[in-house]
């Protein structure tokens, strides 16, 4: 069984909050998606920069660690706005599990990349990027 | 011609106003649920007591705006709450919805999927409350 804790608890940002809740109820409710889960051990940092918040995603087998925090040595990050965050999770999945990034959403975040709104690190670790998107993806 | 803030006649204007926006009835097309704002109360502020606005929404069309118990709001399949000055922030445009959430000044209960995939309807919903000239109890 899958379990997304916030490692502040009760004190969790919300930023946090929101992002182990939609962890935890996307992967509840998806075979397919807690399969991905179950099989990714990566730190996953994101940054919000117009709320100054971050939040670290610690995956471990069956775990996942939400930290209000950047910590540790993150295998991927992403450094974004709030808005463009919230497109990331409207990219569609496409044929063979890979993100669509040729229809309208996945076009808005490809643009988000070219802008500079969106700068992901890590991109050479592919497989556990596309992981986590369909994690979040709620098309 | 302006309305006490949270009284009948100003939720009868905010249904009036999310079933005017063209942009809320597309975004929330396939929308089907009922969503409870909940207002804490700040006595300071003239809001002695907390009170709740539930919402009848289907199809991107508002079947019924009123003014409630925070318990009955709290029925609802989605539910918003923070305090009352958080609400004026929203309605006056200093602050956005989705933001406040991602930040913890307004609390979201509900199925977290759901809400990311319509964030444009949810934007519009609060952006409507922009367009509805208010008479607020601390001012």
């Amino acid at each position: 069984m899958a379990e997304v804790v916030l490692a502040e608890g009760e004190g969790a940002s919300g930023l946090a909050s929101m992002v182990a809740t939609l962890l935890a109820q996307n992967v509840e409710r998806s075979r397919e998606k807690f399969e991905d889960f179950r099989r990714l051990s990566a730190e996953v940092l994101i940054e919000v920069a117009d709320l100054g918040q971050s939040v670290t995603l610690s995956f471990d087998r069956d775990r996942c660690t939400v930290h209000s925090r950047s910590t540790g040595r993150p295998t991927i990050a992403l450094r974004t706005d709030s808005e463009t965050f919230m497109a990331l999770g409207q990219i569609r999945i496409g044929p063979l599990g890979l993100p669509n990034y040729l229809d309208a959403p996945g076009r808005a975040v490809l643009r988000a990349m070219v802008s500079g709104r969106l700068r992901i690190h890590g991109l050479r670790h592919l497989r556990t990027l596309n992981r986590v998107t369909r994690l979040f993806s709620v098309a | 011609m302006t309305f006490k803030a949270y009284s009948p006649e100003w939720a009868q204007a905010y249904k009036d106003e999310i079933n005017r926006s063209a942009v809320y009835k597309q975004a929330a097309a396939g929308w089907e649920g009922s969503v409870g704002l909940v207002v804490l109360a700040e006595p300071d502020k003239n809001v002695p007591e907390d009170l709740g606005i539930f919402m009848d929404l289907w199809h991107g069309e508002a079947r019924d705006v009123r003014i409630t118990s925070r318990d009955e709001a709290e029925k609802a399949d989605f539910v918003i709450s923070g305090p009352y000055s958080r609400w004026k922030q929203v309605s006056k445009k200093e602050l956005d919805a989705t933001k406040g959430i991602m930040l913890g000044q307004l609390k979201l209960r509900g199925d977290f999927p759901t809400i990311v995939r319509y964030t444009k309807a949810s934007q519009e919903m609060t952006e409507c409350t922009t367009r509805v000239p208010v008479e607020w109890p601390d001012e």
